[in-house]
């Protein structure tokens, strides 16, 4: 299972796979782990699209499932995707897209 | 002054080092205390929930699990330095780092985190007040080496 650190990081991580349209990643988020090596290369893509979209909204001042300080939250669900994939048999997915 | 061009010259370079604990650090930022204020909600130049506080938030109260973020391997250090230099814009990213046998004030310590072993957090091992954290971090950073983006620095 994904452990996050704050139980907040699971509604920012929701937030940007519904924003970038990404069912599974969705999928994943909701289950609490992947199923599949196609679940992981998802959640690992999905991850740095994810950065992207951060890097912009902190840009423009705005506040995603309650957090202004997005930068922090960016750094608080790196370890908590990154630490999940890597630890559960999906090293190579997380690499793949690293 | 020690410099890195590329990904593969860092790659050298951490590899030389033996055991570390490192912070990728946007150019003008502090390696262990966040002074510019868009981190949330600060004291002190510590943000509030890298650490357990008290109630007050006068005070640190120990946990093994909370604590200022550092990469403890090659491979956690190169995919947080890739996160860092996304919020950049454009900046260079340094890395700051100390070697797993330097000294630190007593009150504090490097733990692994449970969830990722590359991963270690410079946890408080006493109560001890935010002055007294954000002053041990700052002595923390004073002794830091660092190593500079030169590709962008230059």
């Amino acid at each position: 299972m994904i452990k996050y650190k704050f139980e907040e990081e699971k509604d920012f991580i929701l937030h940007y796979a519904r924003e970038l349209d990404r069912p599974i990643v969705v999928k994943v988020i909701e289950a609490g782990q992947a199923v599949s090596s196609e679940e992981a290369n998802a959640l690992a893509q999905f991850f740095w699209d994810m950065v992207d979209e951060i890097v912009k909204d902190k840009k423009n001042g705005k506040v995603v499932a309650g957090q202004s300080d997005l930068e922090a939250w960016n750094e608080y669900v790196f370890e908590s995707i990154r630490s999940y994939l890597r630890n559960n048999g999906y090293e190579q997915e997380w690499e793949n897209h690293a | 002054m020690e410099q890195f061009k590329t990904m593969e010259d860092l790659r050298e370079y951490v590899k030389g080092l033996g055991k570390f604990y490192a912070r990728p650090t946007i150019s003008g930022e502090h390696p262990t205390l966040y002074l510019d204020h868009s981190q949330g909600h600060m004291v002190q130049g510590i943000r509030v929930k890298d650490y357990l506080f008290s109630p007050c938030k006068q005070w640190v109260i120990p946990h093994d699990q909370m604590g200022l973020s550092f990469s403890a391997h090659w491979q956690h250090l190169k995919d947080k330095y890739r996160m860092k230099t996304k919020h950049a814009d454009g900046k260079a990213v340094n890395v700051y780092w100390v070697l797993e046998a330097a000294d630190i004030p007593a009150g504090l310590a490097f733990i692994q985190d449970k969830r990722e072993k590359q991963h270690y957090l410079l946890t408080v091992t006493e109560q001890m007040t935010v002055y007294a954290l954000a002053k041990k971090l700052a002595w923390v950073a004073d002794r830091m080496s660092k190593i500079t983006d030169a590709g962008k620095a230059l």
